[in-house]
């Protein structure tokens, strides 16, 4: 049955890694539209579920669907920034090459990027604000800039979800700024953002659904509603004192 | 004549115990060149076997196939200097001390030089680990083919390099061999404690004093001086299998690293003695002259199988 | 002899266009394998082709009467590329199910491999000898007896390579650049993996005629290091990569060409062939110090 509204469903989710639960009977349904937050300590499986639901690892049990479909069927219209660490910056890899990658997914097999997918490209990267470091080798960029290179290949695959892992960790303050931005259009647009983070002491700034878990799910909600003590304590332990006051 | 002429496996091992009574009991008596080729190949083994642990155990053993290579710069060098040589046809000379010491010196030099490369390409240069190692140890390799073959004036010697001639030891050979296994000993023995530590607990190792540093080089000086030992018989290659092959089999069998080095010299010197008896069962029988070092490495190669099997199947 | 004629001449032309075709080769795959931090598995894979080698040519004894060299040249590459293929899961296997860690399943297969080889050639040594000295030329390469036939077959070897990393090159560079990306994309993956193993090993294979056994990895590390050095895009990465491997192939085969008759000439007795090589991977690696030493300089003088 079609469910257009909502973005993610899962539906009683378990993953092992090598006989330990990593992820135990997680069931959740996100709407269309929010900038969502997915938070709990190291180790808590937040990495894990967007592995999940991007198909890059295998569940033990449960099932997960994107505006009521599985993976396969809508995987043009997901789009994945892993984290940083990822990738070995060294490669030999222009910023406009990196960027253009993200048209490689609409593309299939046998056919080429032609020249509409590099005017895509370009587009990309003046909206990221790189245009400057177009033909740069991606290990010259900082920090906060191979982040944008990153997003900037995912606004590529123009794509109604967006998995991102980590994305704010160690950026500057320019790179905070153009991304919250796009990623508050990329809202407006009725797309749907998924974000692991690790800082809870931004997660108000920048989230306004949550998905806390801790080996479990605490609570998945509107940021009003699921981000209080209760949760917060459940999923971390403690609250951090300057959260609330 | 040889007292192993005509020999088959099991005859080859009453001969050999009827010749150890007979060296023991009898004022004349000479080697012959089965036994030499045994002597040589177990100290071969053992030598092998004590670096060959820590090289396995340290994830090193590339460093090992690097070194097996440059070391023929070394052997070209001390050529030069010494105008003697181990290498082909090339008129071999009594070992003088001074002949070994040049030649290990040499080949320290040489262990040095590729190590001090690798660093400069991957720590200056910035170039990827693997593709420093390789590019270091291929171009030096060549170099050394190209100036042996310019030397020796024999294009067919690259080819005695990588295939050594066991079947054309001397007993001179066994005086490098022997050497360089009691130095090996007395070094792995003296430094045990810190191969030990550096190998599993960096950390530790760094609190309680040891240099990583330092037992790294002292490991490659080892392995460069242990592959000089057995290029004349087995050649750059396969003295790779004796490196790795007695060291990954005792490793199914134990995890202690002391019974892993006792074992990985057992192993590695039993292979060696049924390799020779092997071979001359072949010729006896069947008339085929096959590379004796070969055949250790293929019975290295069946017992690793055997000890892989054998784990596997208790699972 | 004027260069010029190294394509021209009949007797040269075979070993001269066959070592370029067979180093191009090699050095764009090797291209990719240098991306994928996999530059050893060249060492396993040229000498875990030994064996095979050596059984190509027993193949050869039972099955040709007359003397075809083509055939033999085939049967060889057959032989290679299955032990070659062999050694490779063998790698596999030491990994995965015996827990066993990469540089020492890479050491322990290649050695061992090689050494099953030189027992088996031990055995062809006596038996055929005529077969036995062809069989040794393939360890450090002799691209002499090429002829124009080879510059054919070994040219379509290339042109697979080539159309297979054109047509695949978005999926090669994703998945080699950002593997759990390409996944996440639907990228195929484990196909694009195994087609490269492929490829690789079909490059060692073609690459051990002009290089020999023992050298080739060095064509699938010198030309991409040096490569790397000159540009930064992929693409030209690539491109470079193939170019470099096809000057040192022609670079190699005029200095062994000219040393050899150099050294002829003074011994006066048997033929002196300086063996192919050597001469192409010191022409190698020559171009890599030098590409080394340019990013140095050019590093040095960008800051001052």
């Amino acid at each position: 049955m079609e469910e257009p509204k909502t973005a993610l469903s899962i539906e009683d989710l378990t993953i092992q890694y090598e006989k330990t639960p990593v992820l135990k009977n997680i069931t959740l349904k996100v709407p269309s539209g929010y900038i969502v937050g997915i938070l709990g300590p190291n180790g808590a499986g937040k990495s894990t579920l967007l592995q999940a639901a991007l198909g890059l690892l295998k569940p033990l049990s449960g099932t997960i669907r994107f505006f009521g479909q599985p993976l396969k069927s809508v995987r043009s219209r997901i789009a994945y920034i892993p984290q940083r660490q990822a990738v070995d910056w060294d490669f030999p890899l222009t910023v406009r090459e990196l960027v253009l990658m993200g048209r490689y997914g609409s593309l299939g097999v046998f056919r080429r990027a032609g020249k509409q997918d590099w005017q895509i490209a370009d587009k990309c990267i003046e909206l990221v604000g790189l245009t400057n470091f177009k033909d740069r080798q991606i290990s010259q960029l900082s920090g906060g800039q191979q982040q944008r290179a990153f997003l900037a290949r995912a606004l590529c695959q123009e794509a109604d979800i967006y998995f991102m892992d980590e994305p704010f960790t160690g950026i500057d303050l320019t790179t905070e700024t153009i991304m919250m931005n796009i990623l508050r259009e990329l809202k407006a647009q009725g797309k749907t953002v998924f974000i692991v983070h690790h800082d809870l002491n931004t997660a108000d700034e920048y989230f306004d659904w949550v998905i806390m878990l801790n080996g479990h799910l605490i609570a998945s909600g509107n940021m009003q509603e699921a981000f209080n003590t209760q949760n917060l304590l459940a999923t971390y332990g403690k609250v951090h004192p300057g959260l609330f006051p | 004549m040889s007292p192993y002429e005509g020999q088959t496996f099991f005859g080859f091992f009453s001969q050999l115990f009827i010749r150890l009574w007979h060296s023991v009991s009898s004022s004349d008596f000479s080697l012959a060149s089965d036994e030499i080729q045994i002597l040589a190949l177990v100290g071969i083994a053992i030598s092998s076997a004590l670096v060959g642990s820590f090289l396995v155990l340290r994830k090193m053993t590339m460093v090992g196939n690097a070194l097996s290579h440059t070391i023929l710069l070394g052997i070209l060098i001390t050529f030069l200097m010494t105008r003697e040589s181990i290498l082909g046809e090339i008129t071999y000379h009594k070992a003088e001390p001074m002949h070994i010491q040049s030649l290990l010196l040499a080949s320290l030099g040489v262990g040095l030089l590729t190590a001090f490369l690798t660093e400069t390409l991957h720590r200056k240069l910035r170039l990827q680990e693997d593709a420093s190692i390789g590019f270091v140890f291929t171009t030096l390799f060549a170099l050394g083919v190209t100036l042996a073959t310019l030397l020796t004036r024999n294009s067919h010697i690259g080819t005695e390099i990588v295939m050594g001639s066991v079947d054309a030891l001397q007993t001179e050979d066994l005086k490098l061999v022997w050497v360089i296994a009691a130095m090996n000993l007395v070094l792995t023995l003296l430094f045990y404690r810190g191969f030990l530590i550096t190998t599993f607990d960096a950390r530790l190792a760094a609190m309680l004093g040891f240099s990583a540093t330092f037992f790294n080089y002292l490991l490659m000086a080892q392995v460069s001086a242990t592959v000089v030992g057995a290029f004349r018989a087995v050649g750059v290659l396969m003295v790779l299998t004796f490196l790795t092959g007695p060291v990954l089999a005792a490793r199914f069998l134990t995890h202690n690293l002391n019974r892993l080095i006792i074992l990985a010299i057992v192993l590695g010197s039993a292979c060696s003695v049924i390799g020779v008896a092997l071979s001359r069962h072949f010729l006896s029988v069947y008339g085929l002259s096959l590379s004796t070092g070969g055949i250790v490495v293929c019975v290295m190669t069946l017992v690793f199988a055997v000890t892989a099997l054998v784990k596997h199947a208790k699972g | 002899m004027s260069i010029l004629s190294y394509f021209t001449d009949a007797l040269l032309r075979g070993p001269t266009v066959g070592s370029m075709l067979m180093c191009a080769t090699a050095s764009l795959i090797g291209a990719i394998v240098y991306v994928r931090k996999q530059s050893l598995v060249g060492e396993a894979l040229s000498h875990a082709t030994y064996p095979g080698l050596i059984l190509g040519v027993l193949l050869y004894s039972w099955l040709a009467n007359e003397n075809d060299d083509l055939l033999l040249s085939i049967l060889i590459m057959i032989g290679a590329f299955f032990t070659a293929l062999l050694g490779l899961y063998c790698v596999n296997i030491l990994q995965r199910k015996l827990r066993i860690s990469g540089d020492a399943a890479l050491c322990f297969v290649l050695s061992s491999f090689f050494g099953i080889g030189i027992t088996l050639a031990s055995h062809v040594q006596f038996t055929h000898s005529m077969l036995y000295r062809k069989a040794q030329a393939y360890l450090y390469g002799q691209a002499a007896t090429m002829s124009d036939i080879h510059i054919i077959l070994y040219g379509s070897l290339l042109s697979i390579v080539l159309v297979a990393i054109l047509v695949l090159y978005k999926e090669i560079l994703t998945i080699t650049f950002n593997r759990d990306y390409a996944k996440s994309v639907g990228m195929p993956v484990r196909k694009i993996d195994t087609l490269l193993f492929l490829l690789t090993t079909l490059a060692i294979v073609v690459g051990i005629r002009s290089v020999g056994v023992v050298l080739v990895s060095s064509m699938l590390i010198a030309p991409p290091i040096a490569a790397r050095q000159l540009t930064h895009r992929f693409s030209t990465f690539l491109i470079l990569s193939l170019l470099i491997g096809l000057l040192s192939g022609f670079l190699g085969n005029y200095l062994s060409t000219e040393l050899s008759q150099r050294f002829s000439a003074q011994e006066l007795k048997t033929r002196f062939i300086f063996p192919t090589g050597p001469s192409i991977v010191l022409s190698a690696a020559f171009l890599c110090v030098f590409s080394l030493l340019y990013k140095v300089i050019r590093k040095r003088t960008h800051q001052s």
